[in-house]
């Protein structure tokens, strides 16, 4: 059944593009962190997407095998750690400034955030969209043949 | 007998297109949840040409007949249905090879959407004559 796959999938992208945003939400509070998980400063992270495979849920392998669905949605399939380069700040006072006075802060560069956090909110806004319309799809098909 | 009231080309017909419209909007869930997946190529269905066919066999068969040329087909002409498939050479314009352009598949969806409430809401009239009939008008 076309309308309940698409429904899937589009539940798969909001879930997608939230663990997304969550992650530059991370990035963006640990801006100024200089001790990570790993003592040094934080890293910053992004996420990867790829299309989700053309795994058959069990209560449709019971009902006919689906070979040939036109799309399954969308899944992260991990967290990459950007490691370019922490920046170098001058800044002796701070407890945590070498022996020549430079402090490591995240490689994180606020622009990339947000510009990327604008992107995250327009595809959760698209797949809104084409959950509504999947809605009215399956709206009209039930008004079928009333009143 | 009811079996043969529903059974009908148009009937038929009417209910492959939804299902097919169906296919069509899940393919566009696909490649907007995948709008930034990189290397993602976009998903489409077409299935107006081959139904067009199935519904000219079924005519030739029994079913809807052009008895004049100046008559239209059963299937309804080339140009009327053939607006609904489409073909395109998709070059990927993004760095990160992904061929899904929003506003196209925007525009799709509210294709898609406006076929398939026409097309529920023929065959909801085609209901509605038969109960009128049942009921003895």
């Amino acid at each position: 059944m076309g309308l309940w796959s698409s429904l899937r999938i589009s539940g798969s992208a909001l879930a997608a593009q939230r663990v997304r945003m969550d992650t530059i939400a991370n990035n963006v509070s640990n801006m100024n962190t200089t001790r990570g998980a790993d003592g040094g400063p934080y890293r910053r992270q992004s996420v990867l997407l790829a299309e989700r495979g053309q795994e058959v849920p069990f209560r449709d392998f019971l009902g006919r095998a689906r070979a040939n669905e036109p799309g399954s949605g969308v899944a992260v399939t991990g967290i990459h750690e950007d490691n370019s380069a922490p920046r170098r700040v001058f800044d002796p006072a701070h407890p945590d400034a070498d022996a020549e006075g430079f402090v490591l802060l995240p490689n994180i560069d606020i622009v990339t955030e947000m510009t990327d956090l604008v992107g995250a909110q327009r595809a959760y806004e698209a797949t809104v969209t084409v959950l509504n319309a999947t809605k009215s799809l399956a709206q009209s098909a039930l008004n079928i043949g009333r009143g | 007998m009811l079996g043969s009231i529903f059974d009908t080309t148009s009937f038929r017909a009417a209910r492959q297109g939804l299902t097919g419209l169906s296919q069509r909007q899940q393919a566009i869930a696909s490649n907007i949840a995948n709008i930034d997946t990189p290397g993602y190529q976009r998903r489409e269905v077409s299935f107006e040409d081959t139904l067009r066919q199935e519904v000219a066999a079924t005519g030739s068969r029994g079913g809807l007949t052009r008895t004049d040329p100046r008559h239209f087909g059963g299937g309804g002409t080339a140009s009327e249905l053939a607006s609904g498939s489409r073909s395109r050479d998709v070059v990927a314009s993004r760095n990160d090879a992904n061929t899904v352009d929003v506003d196209e598949e925007m525009m799709l969806m509210v294709d898609t959407q406006l076929r398939y409430q026409a097309l529920s809401q023929s065959i909801g009239t085609r209901i509605n004559t038969l109960r009128s009939v049942i009921r003895g008008g």
